[in-house]
């Protein structure tokens, strides 16, 4: 097998990286050029198509919810395709996607995925013995792969952070799988497969699929973590992987979350996940709505009678909501508060959090769970209360103070929670975010001199004295590209000012003068009709006079002041200078590097793409 | 019957104010400025960090620094001279507006 | 936006400390006696597939009502089936759902269907590929005549253990199409002979079945 036209990590991360980009086609051409010249010192010499799903059937994008780039490379020698699959960059979506995957259910993207592909081999008129190559990030990882093991739709993947697979929707997918799973484990109808030990399950997947694995590589992050989340039930990795440290302050959260049984972690995810799609739509109020399913922001401040009255008004869906949501909802904080020393405290050691957040965090959760606790009782106590729900005359006596006791402890949970949110622990934790992206990936992924900030590629220089120089290769050949066309483009606008000096002076001079003209034409015709310049001059009385003749000595000078000629000289040379300037800043670049690191035929290739 | 002339200095066609075209002209200056913004946004991100020393860079900061105070006073003369031109440009259309005639008329009564 | 979304790994983070409690939460409510009132098949008994059927009088013979909730399709559901709410899947913006249910009983042969419904797939050839690619050998398609205005293909294979039969439902004028697969096991400790033979009349039983699968043209709603 030749080498793949597009080769390593980097490039391919880069690739990736431009899918999320929104680029028109030509700009992903000339962007895909670039990068291979950048990455391989050299032009690419082929003929590159681009076919993106919105492209394709009006509503396919839209119903499917996916989102691809289909990249032809043609080198006459070699032809393949590319395929970016992008993951899901809206949060509910993510969200939503990730529940999905827990639950290990919906194949849709997948489908959608071979959809795609298979317009794309038609649209670029390829057979089936043209490579294609699925790229993706994130959950797009998840849908190539099963495109791949269920369809055959890749011949290869490469991924960077991917979600993985599960091994329960490929036992809903691939029926050779599900089959030789009921074999392998001797029982006949699908959903017995949730009764099976997961651990067998994971080692039975891995075996068969052990042969498609070198079609799949990987890079993940150890700080990513959509890897943490994948030690749950259902997941396996694989392929052939590549582990990259990218964020060598924290240790990664996949060994913490290890040893924590999946039930647990799931019934976490999915509590999270609901939360987290509700206060991002609504806020923090929203959030805590969907925990207690009580819209604690409509009452908190009130008081007495008020929130008496509130409370009863709203008191059945209430009840009715707590009964339902507390109970799991206890469940799962006491599990947290009766481990959050050992849960903050080595998050705090890990560096991901301060001892200040720790501290409040573990405090506030507490005073949640006695909140919680409360709540049970007084609902326990008052089994009778649910009784009366349509009584009208509820709400003497006894069962206010109960109300207010109620209405009190949901107050404290909702403020616990702004508590918590208020020490910045939540932005704190952003960086666990950074390590699932492809920018933090590309950064560690250096190579000598060669390293990545953002998507750029930066070199190193060692060649001056003193502190090493980093040097935005990317950016530089950008600039030598671009910079042409924009001092070209100025030269433009120097010419449309000096245009817009003749129109706006001398020509509109000349109009002026024209007008004046005119009126002495009009004046030296028609001279009775200016009888008024008798009464103006005080030729009194007017009606025994006529005017005879009006001769005007007119004196016209020449428009003075106009001349621009030495500020647009000024303006044409700094346009000059620039050229000159951006030879002189290509030489600087080279001269900080060797000759070997071939700056300077990068700088002459840029400008032939 | 007689005639007579006398001679006045005449508004011929009532003033205008041209002052709009200050803004007509900087037009393109600003359009010029951002051609200038776009090529040093282009340089800006090459060296990585504001903190990067070094012979040839502080060479290439210094050139670029130069680069755009010239430019900059460039500009700063081109409008002071758009602004002395269309003040001079109202005098003068003001002045050419006003002329020199002889009028002839007619008495008919004598 | 960013800090909502830290919320989520903040929950998760929750669990980090290695905690050993179990949640399972078995309160389920006995909803036995609700279900006196529905007709004593397994489809029936069981609630979650009960939410599907419109009706409890049967379309014929063995079969009830039964109503996509993506409301893209409707067919017969079999009473002695009951179906998996671990597999279900239905996407929010209602453009595909997945169904799948089984047989309860033990005898003759056990049997697994899958329908799933996609609006966004329409080519039928992309169906068929799809359907061969997650069947992993190679069937023919041949069209079979249906109750409904609608195009009906239907495919057999065989698996050393197994036996399968699969479809692709599609319609002039109606975005998305519906691809089954149905398969047939014998289970080990049965009298080999007996289930195989039952497993031909099945099939025969299947393909009728197919049949009454109707995609919903969403004008006519």
């Amino acid at each position: 097998m030749s080498e793949d036209i597009i080769s390593g990590s980097e490039f391919k991360t880069r690739l990736i990286d431009l899918g999320y980009k929104d680029l028109s086609s030509e700009e992903l051409k000339f962007n895909i050029r670039q990068i291979y010249m950048e990455e391989n010192g050299e032009l690419l010499k082929a003929d590159i198509k681009i076919l993106k799903s919105s492209d394709i059937e009006s509503d396919f994008v839209k119903d499917s919810g996916y989102d691809g780039i289909a990249v032809h490379i043609d080198t006459v020698e070699k032809e393949e395709v590319y395929v970016i699959s992008e993951g899901t960059q809206d949060l509910p979506d993510w969200l939503y996607n990730i529940k999905a995957m827990l639950a290990g259910q919906t194949i849709k993207q997948a489908q959608a995925t071979d959809v795609f592909v298979q317009e794309a081999k038609k649209h670029f008129n390829v057979d089936d013995n043209v490579e294609v190559n699925g790229m993706s990030h994130s959950l797009a990882h998840n849908n190539n792969t099963i495109a791949l093991l269920s369809f055959n739709t890749f011949d290869n993947v490469y991924s960077v952070n991917g979600a993985q697979l599960n091994y329960y929707q490929l036992f809903n997918t691939d029926f050779r799988f599900n089959d030789a799973v009921k074999n392998e484990f001797s029982f006949n109808n699908d959903d017995e497969v949730y009764n099976l030990s997961p651990q067998d399950l994971h080692d039975f997947a891995m075996t068969y699929y052990k042969d498609k694995a070198d079609r799949i590589d990987q890079v993940i992050s150890t700080d990513d973590p959509l890897y943490a989340v994948s030690v749950v039930r259902g997941f396996f990795t694989l392929g052939s992987i590549t582990m990259v440290d990218t964020n060598p302050d924290v240790p990664g959260l996949r060994e913490l979350i290890a040893d924590i049984p999946d039930n647990v972690i799931k019934e976490f995810q999915e509590l999270a996940i609901d939360f987290a799609v509700a206060s991002n739509e609504g806020g923090t109020n929203e959030g805590v709505k969907e925990l207690i399913g009580i819209d604690v922001g409509a009452f908190k401040d009130k008081e007495g009678m008020e929130l008496a009255g509130h409370i009863i008004a709203n008191y059945d869906t209430m009840v009715r909501a707590l009964n339902e949501k507390l109970p799991p909802l206890l469940d799962r904080v006491q599990t947290v508060t009766a481990n959050s020393n050992e849960i903050f405290g080595s998050l705090e050691e890990a560096g991901y959090i301060t001892e200040r957040q720790k501290e409040v965090t573990i405090d506030h959760l507490t005073r949640i769970e006695k909140s919680l606790i409360d709540i049970e009782n007084i609902l326990k106590d008052n089994v009778n209360l649910r009784d009366k729900l349509n009584n009208p005359f509820l709400g003497a006596g006894n069962e206010i103070v109960t109300i207010l006791r109620l209405a009190s402890n949901l107050v404290e949970i909702y403020m616990s929670y702004m508590e918590i949110e208020k020490t910045g622990i939540l932005k704190r934790l952003e960086s666990i975010k950074d390590s699932h992206g492809l920018q933090e990936m590309l950064s560690s992924m250096s190579d000598g001199l060669k390293s990545y900030i953002g998507a750029d590629m930066i070199y190193t220089s060692t060649s001056t004295k003193g502190e090493p120089i980093k040097v935005n290769i990317s950016a530089a050949l950008r600039m030598y590209q671009k910079s042409i066309p924009i001092l070209e483009a100025k030269s433009t606008k120097i010419s449309n000012f000096e245009k817009a000096i003749k129109d706006e002076l001398d020509e509109s001079y000349k109009d002026e003068k024209r007008k004046v003209q005119d009126e002495i034409n009009q004046m030296e015709s028609s001279p009775s009709s200016y009888r008024f310049l008798l009464s103006k001059h005080g030729y009194y009385p007017t009606f025994n006079k006529e005017i005879k003749s009006i001769r005007i000595h007119e004196i016209f000078y020449p428009l003075e002041n106009n001349d621009f000629e030495e500020h647009l000289e000024e303006l044409k040379k700094s346009v000059e200078s620039g050229k000159l300037y951006i030879e002189k800043y290509r030489n600087a670049i080279e001269d900080l590097f060797e000759e070997e690191e071939n700056v300077s035929q990068l700088f002459d290739l840029s400008r032939r793409i | 019957m007689p005639q007579f002339t006398f001679s006045v200095t005449e508004q011929l066609i009532p003033n205008q104010d041209y002052t709009d075209k200050k803004k007509q002209l900087r037009i393109h200056v600003d359009n010029m400025r951002a051609d200038d913004d776009e090529f040093y946004a282009l340089i800006n991100n090459i060296i990585v960090g504001e903190d990067q020393k070094g012979k040839i860079i502080d060479a290439m900061k210094k050139e670029t620094t130069a680069r755009k105070d010239r430019d900059e006073s460039i500009y700063t003369d081109v409008i002071s001279k758009i602004n002395k031109a269309v003040n001079s440009f109202n005098e003068q259309v003001a002045d050419m507006k006003k002329q020199r005639l002889s009028v002839t008329y007619e008495d008919k009564t004598e | 936006m960013k800090v909502k979304f830290i919320v989520a790994l903040f929950m998760t983070i929750f669990v980090l400390g290695g905690c050993n409690m179990n949640n399972d939460n078995e309160s389920k409510s006995s909803s036995a006696n609700e279900a006196k009132e529905f007709p004593e098949v397994t489809a029936f008994q069981d609630e979650f597939t009960r939410e599907f059927l419109e009706s409890t009088e049967p379309t014929r013979e063995g079969y009830y009502p039964f109503l996509s909730k993506t409301g893209a399709y409707k067919m017969d559901f079999p009473e002695g089936m009951k179906i998996n709410d671990k597999s279900y899947s239905i996407d929010p913006d209602k453009n595909s759902e997945v169904v799948i249910f089984s047989s309860q009983n033990s005898n003759g042969p056990f049997i697994d269907h899958h329908v799933e419904y996609y609006s966004f797939i329409n080519d039928p050839q992309h169906g068929r590929d799809q359907i061969e690619g997650r069947v992993g050998v190679e069937i023919n398609f041949e069209e079979v005549s249906t109750n409904y205005d609608q195009k009906l293909e239907i495919a057999e294979y065989e698996y050393e253990n197994s036996s399968g039969i699969v479809s692709l439902i599609t319609k002039d004028g109606v975005e998305g199409q519906i691809q089954t697969f149905s398969s047939l096991r014998c289970s080990n400790d049965m009298e080999g002979n007996v289930c195989k033979g039952q497993i031909e009349d099945e099939k025969a039983e299947i393909k009728n079945w197919l049949k009454s699968i109707q995609l919903i043209s969403k004008e006519s709603e």
